[in-house]
């Protein structure tokens, strides 16, 4: 066999072994993930539910540490915005990433707030070269205070931004490479805007860089309808349903394009199943990326 | 200065500052020997929980509430336990389960059961040595530690009052509020070393109870023979009290009399949190834990 | 991108009366903050569907973290109270 294809081979086996899958930290399922951490490599973390967190909750979450690697996921920093990131956020955020020690953390390329009004939650910013140099810099100021890159995740919208110069992919990739950080690529996520904006979701694969992706969300969500006449739908990543097969489909796709181990997540906040149907859909993710990494091995 | 000529208040003041002195330092002396980073538990056990929290008592509790639910007991007439036909102790998922199934071959109380020499025994040697190895009962040694340096704190504190009182009898001056600060230093010093968990014991379970807070919260959620996971968690971080009678009634069982008894436990219904936001929201009502809990929240909802 | 611009987005995201202002006349209302000749031909093609979904998501999401963080609060006036220990 060629020399190169036992290196892919090998690398392919090397990184299905290091893959890890997990879920999301919440309270409700603790009972379930702690009994089942044979079957959980990793758990996130939401950092800002932290911030406001008593020091004996921050503590047990060092001793929650100590049972199963955590990760540390920002939803409030948001970076992607032409004013800079809150330097206090940013202190807050670097405590916690020291108590816990992360393998990474991350945060997403959204815009929560700006001058002094709080959006709510992760608005996607207008793409263009000039939000592209902001969110860099934003990035930067965010790893010297907390000490390492963030990895960025891609969002869903419900709205096409306004001003927009460039396709999504383009200005994800565009952040990446300006920024220098790798990227958490939230398939639900692609999958949602692809529905709603109307792009083929493997091509957006395709044009991201597969060695810069280092971990992977995945999702569930549900068709909402405008309130006016028209009764317009968009589809709505709520983490409140089932991974749909779909997303499933690009967790193979994405095994069949990146080499490095990744590190893929279940996100679910509410209307929980019982534990054993989270831990199932985990394994269905399992199978996919091996599904996809066989794929890569079989054509070598 | 010599302090022993202070006048009484002066000395009294002195005094109280020496107590909290000596106090402080065999609360930092056993902080130090019995602390620690934490540590990774071999597994959430609940028997191994449940024995940290309260012994072999809560231990055999906790298998005979685990075998109602499992339907390997039954709860016959609400007041005693059987093992159920075709029931064999070889049911048992472990040496604790499996002796309590023997004992039960007649219908007994839970409560007799709970204090049975035989089944605290099996749970001692199952589950001691582990607590031990990871640190976090107090051994021989920590325990032997812990009363040589309050003895030593002791020793002093009457040492000290002794040569007053001797001075303050000489000099026909009133000693009775020392010799009451004397004995009531001691008493708090005895009080600081006493427990069998270490306070790295005591760090893990006060985690385990913040991680496990919202199963607390939803503890009215639990069904019978559906979760006897949850159920046995849940017993085992926060005792017979955090379960509610209404689902469970043989709990009834191993509260003490004095316990509220209202359906939601003693710890109060809590706010129902955690299971369902409704609407298409994306973030968990679970979130009101202090252990965080709202989640990414995805984009939101309409 | 200037930083006015992306502050009127999210005036619009939060502000409903602001919003329904907007809708009936895009290009005048963002004359009317000084936005310039380009950002008003912007939002005048904006996506007024994805916006209005957008704006009830926020909102939801708003309402939610307030009440997370008053349940949280209450919380803790009822642990400091005396919840039973071990």
């Amino acid at each position: 066999m060629a020399e190169a294809a036992v290196a892919a081979e090998v690398d392919v086996a090397d990184a299905a072994v290091r893959d890890r899958f997990g879920l999301t930290w919440q309270p409700a399922l603790a009972a379930g993930i702690l009994a089942n951490l044979d079957r959980i490599d990793v758990v996130e973390v939401i950092a800002e539910e932290q911030f406001g967190a008593s020091s004996r909750a921050t503590r047990a979450l060092e001793t929650l540490a100590h049972q199963v690697p955590l990760l540390v996921h920002g939803v409030a920093l948001g970076p992607a915005s032409t004013s800079p990131v809150d330097v206090r956020r940013l202190d807050r955020l670097a405590r916690l990433v020291e108590r816990l020690d992360p393998a990474f953390w991350s945060e997403h390329l959204a815009c929560v707030r700006a001058g002094d009004i709080e959006i709510g939650h992760l608005a996607a910013t207008p793409r263009t070269s000039a939000t592209i140099d902001a969110t860099a810099a934003n990035l930067s100021r965010a790893a010297a205070i907390v000490g390492s890159m963030p990895m960025v995740e891609n969002i869903a919208t419900l709205m096409d931004p306004p001003a927009s110069d460039r396709s999504e992919v383009e200005w994800v990739s565009s952040v990446m490479t300006a920024s220098g950080c790798d990227l958490l690529l939230d398939l639900h996520n692609v999958h949602a805007n692809s529905l709603n904006f109307d792009f083929d979701q493997v091509e957006y694969l395709d044009r991201l860089d597969p060695e810069r992706i280092g971990a992977i969300h995945i999702a569930g969500g549900c068709w909402i309808e405008s309130p006016d006449e028209r009764r317009e739908r968009r589809y709505l990543d709520d983490h409140l349903h089932d991974v749909p097969d779909p997303v499933y489909d690009l967790l193979v796709e994405v095994g069949a394009r990146v080499r490095r181990p990744l590190t893929v997540l279940l996100e679910r906040d509410g209307r929980f199943p019982p534990v054993r149907h989270l831990l199932w859909q985990l394994d269905r993710a399992r199978a996919a990326l091996a599904e996809g990494r066989r794929r890569v091995s079989n054509e070598t | 200065m010599n302090p022993f000529e202070l006048p009484g208040p002066q000395f009294l003041a002195f005094y109280a500052m020496l107590g909290a002195g000596v106090l402080f330092a065999v609360y930092f002396l056993k902080q130090r020997a019995e602390g620690g980073e934490p540590i990774r538990l071999p597994s959430t056990d609940p028997y191994l929980i449940a024995y940290l929290r309260g012994g072999a008592t809560e231990a055999v509790r906790l298998g005979v509430a685990v075998l109602v639910d499992r339907q390997l007991l039954d709860f016959e007439d609400g007041v005693r336990v059987v093992r159920r036909e075709r029931v064999t102790p070889t049911h048992g998922s472990n040496d604790l389960e499996r002796a309590i199934l023997e004992q039960c071959e007649t219908a007994t109380l839970p409560g007799s059961l709970a204090t049975n020499q035989r089944l605290q025994e099996i749970a001692r040697r199952s589950y001691e040595p582990p607590l031990l190895r990871m640190r976090l009962l107090a051994d021989s040694e920590t325990r032997l530690r812990r009363v040589q340096e309050a003895g030593l704190a002791i020793v002093l504190l009457f040492v000290v009052a002794a040569v007053k009182v001797a001075i303050g009898v000489a000099r026909n001056r009133p000693v009775s509020f020392l010799v009451l600060f004397a004995f009531g230093f001691s008493a708090l010093t005895l009080f600081t070393i006493r427990g069998r968990r270490t306070v790295l014991g005591e760090r893990v379970l006060g985690d385990l109870t913040m991680l496990f807070d919202a199963l607390r919260e939803r503890a009215n959620e639990l069904r019978p023979y559906t979760a006897t996971g949850e159920l046995a968690l849940l017993m085992a971080v926060f005792g017979a009290g955090a379960v509610p009678i209404g689902a469970f009634p043989f709990v009834r069982a191993f509260r003490p009399a004095t316990t509220n008894t209202s359906s939601c436990g003693t710890s109060g219904c809590g706010s129902s949190s955690g299971s369902s936001c409704g609407g298409g929201g994306g973030s968990s009502c679970g979130g009101g834990s202090s252990c965080g809990g709202g989640g990414c929240g995805g984009c939101g909802g309409s | 991108m200037r930083p006015e611009f992306e502050t009127f987005l999210a005036r619009l995201y939060t502000d409903a009366p602001l919003r329904a202002r907007f809708l009936a006349g895009p290009r005048e209302e963002a004359e009317r903050q000084g936005l310039t000749v380009e950002e008003c031909a912007a939002l005048e093609r904006i996506d007024r569907v994805g916006l209005e979904l957008s704006a009830r998501s926020f909102a939801h999401k708003r309402t939610l973290k307030a009440s997370r963080r008053a349940r949280s609060w209450w919380k803790s006036v009822r642990a400091a109270l005396g919840r039973p220990r071990h």
